[in-house]
């Protein structure tokens, strides 16, 4: 975590913002919410800004949250739950997590920007994943991320373009960013890039 | 007698359309067979339309009208061998005419049609909106038997008949109408996408099955309970049937109406009735369940 005491601002993925949200008295995710809220609070002590473009908000609103509960609770990801985890739980559960959304949209450490990336800057970064396709770790990668092709979505894109272009690192749990993150960074499509599961909250 | 009665009447009436041969064939099919428990469901919502003023109430659910009250009644044992009466006002040759024939699909088309007209009050549904309202509701329908469907009504002038469900004063028979009425929305909004909208419907009428659970309110309350449950329904149900075209995005359709009036119902339930507390966004969700 430490390496990330250097950094003013860091860009914010859609999946982290959701571990975030997920904290309320009755369920978080297992493993990752936790691990994100100790994240956040050491980085605001630090100073930090989040910067978060407008495109990842709309995003979250567009996958809408009560996709992620069916998702979660289906996967068996949340922790503490109710015997009876039927739909009006969902309902509530999803009225606090979108409560818990717009109190963080209220952050003055929580900094909401419009942008929009360049042809160019996505028609490289398209590039970028289309050549993969002869990688030795291609078949690695689509393994992990579960889906057919190794285009990531123009979200996932637009948030490598808006990294580059500010010079925020991003903070993620996609392996859609991070998987190839080196590459990224070293054919300077993106800042640097750092998955939420692999950072040591105790030891760097 | 009881309105049982008509119905053993009824249904020895409708032995070759069904068809059965006695009652145990009849109850045989009713335990083993669920295109036969439609066709019987769909037969006695059309009578009503046919001068069979029917007590059994019919509440919109995944195939059409059905109505939980019949359903007991057929599922009752020796049924079709029980004492019956004849059924004043039908006119058997009408009604025979009109369902000659029918399959299910033709049954389901009709009575979703009628359904739909006598609950949106749509005296006058041109052809096309009728088969874009089935083809929305019920879209495995082939388009050729929605359009006969349609035909059929028009020619028995069904459109212009008002069918009222009577009032239902016993409380643990409208309880039972309540709960069927919310079952049935809540399995035809399962079969949509997921959204918010999707979750808010479903967790409104879930609320219902919490609040039954903690209820112990009596006589009138019960009773006010009962009706403001039951209205709420028919407002999703309203919905639903509005929004017709829509239902492929129901995430985009405005739900603020329906937001105010569950968010009534909570207040009335927590306090005039003191059976839950209202949630907000700081409640403790496990005081629910």
């Amino acid at each position: 975590m430490k390496r990330l005491k250097i950094y003013e601002n860091i860009a914010l993925d859609s999946n982290i913002i959701i571990y975030y949200c997920f904290k309320t008295k009755e369920t978080q995710i297992v493993e990752f919410t936790d691990k994100t809220h100790k994240l956040i609070e050491f980085l605001i002590n630090q100073k930090v800004t989040f910067r978060v473009p407008k495109f990842i908000i709309n995003e979250i609103n567009r996958i809408s949250f009560a996709e992620k509960i069916e998702g979660m609770i289906f996967k068996k990801e949340l922790t503490n739950m109710p015997k009876d985890s039927g739909y009006f739980f969902k309902m509530k559960l999803e009225s606090k997590v979108k409560y818990k959304f717009n109190l963080l949209q209220q952050k003055e450490w929580f900094v909401v920007e419009d942008y929009f990336p360049s042809k160019e800057s996505i028609d490289e970064i398209h590039d970028f994943f289309e050549k993969l396709i002869v990688h030795p770790q291609i078949d690695e990668f689509l393994n992990k991320k579960r889906k057919g092709s190794q285009i990531p979505s123009f979200e996932d894109m637009a948030l490598i373009s808006y990294s580059n272009d500010k010079h925020y690192p991003i903070i993620t749990n996609d392996y859609d960013l991070s998987f190839f993150k080196e590459d990224l960074y070293g054919k300077k499509l993106s800042c640097k890039i750092f998955k939420l599961s692999e950072l040591d909250l105790y030891n760097n | 007698m009881s309105e049982i009665n008509n119905l053993v009447y009824f249904l020895n009436s409708m032995k070759k359309t069904l068809p059965f041969k006695d009652d145990k064939d009849f109850q045989k099919k009713i335990n083993e067979n669920k295109d036969f428990r439609i066709k019987v469901q769909k037969l006695v919502y059309l009578s009503k339309f046919f001068g069979w003023n029917n007590n059994y109430h019919f509440n919109f659910h995944i195939n059409g009208p059905f109505s939980a009250t019949l359903s007991a009644d057929y599922h009752s044992t020796d049924l079709i061998n029980q004492e019956c009466e004849a059924i004043a006002k039908i006119d058997l040759d009408k009604f025979n005419s009109f369902v000659k024939n029918h399959d299910n699909d033709t049954l389901e088309s009709e009575s979703t049609l009628l359904y739909y007209s006598n609950k949106m009050d749509t005296k006058n549904l041109s052809k096309t909106d009728s088969l874009n309202i089935l083809k929305s509701l019920k879209p495995h329908i082939h388009q050729d038997i929605a359009s006969k469907s349609y035909d059929n009504i028009e020619k028995f002038n069904l459109f212009n008949q008002n069918i009222n469900d009577n009032q239902i004063n016993d409380l643990d028979k409208f309880e039972k109408i309540v709960k069927d009425k919310a079952k049935g929305l809540m399995d035809i909004f399962e079969t949509f996408d997921i959204s918010s909208n999707r979750l808010f419907i479903l967790g409104s009428l879930d609320y219902f099955r919490i609040v039954f659970d903690h209820e112990n309110v009596k006589d009138i309350e019960k009773s006010e309970l009962l009706n403001k449950l039951y209205n709420y329904c028919e407002k999703i149900e309203k919905e639903y049937f509005k929004n017709y075209s829509k239902l492929a995005n129901f995430e985009y359709v405005n739900l603020e109406y329906l937001k105010h009036d569950f968010n009534s119902l909570e207040e009335y339930v927590s306090d005039e009735l003191g059976i839950l507390p209202k949630f907000n966004e700081h409640s403790d969700l496990s005081i629910f369940f």
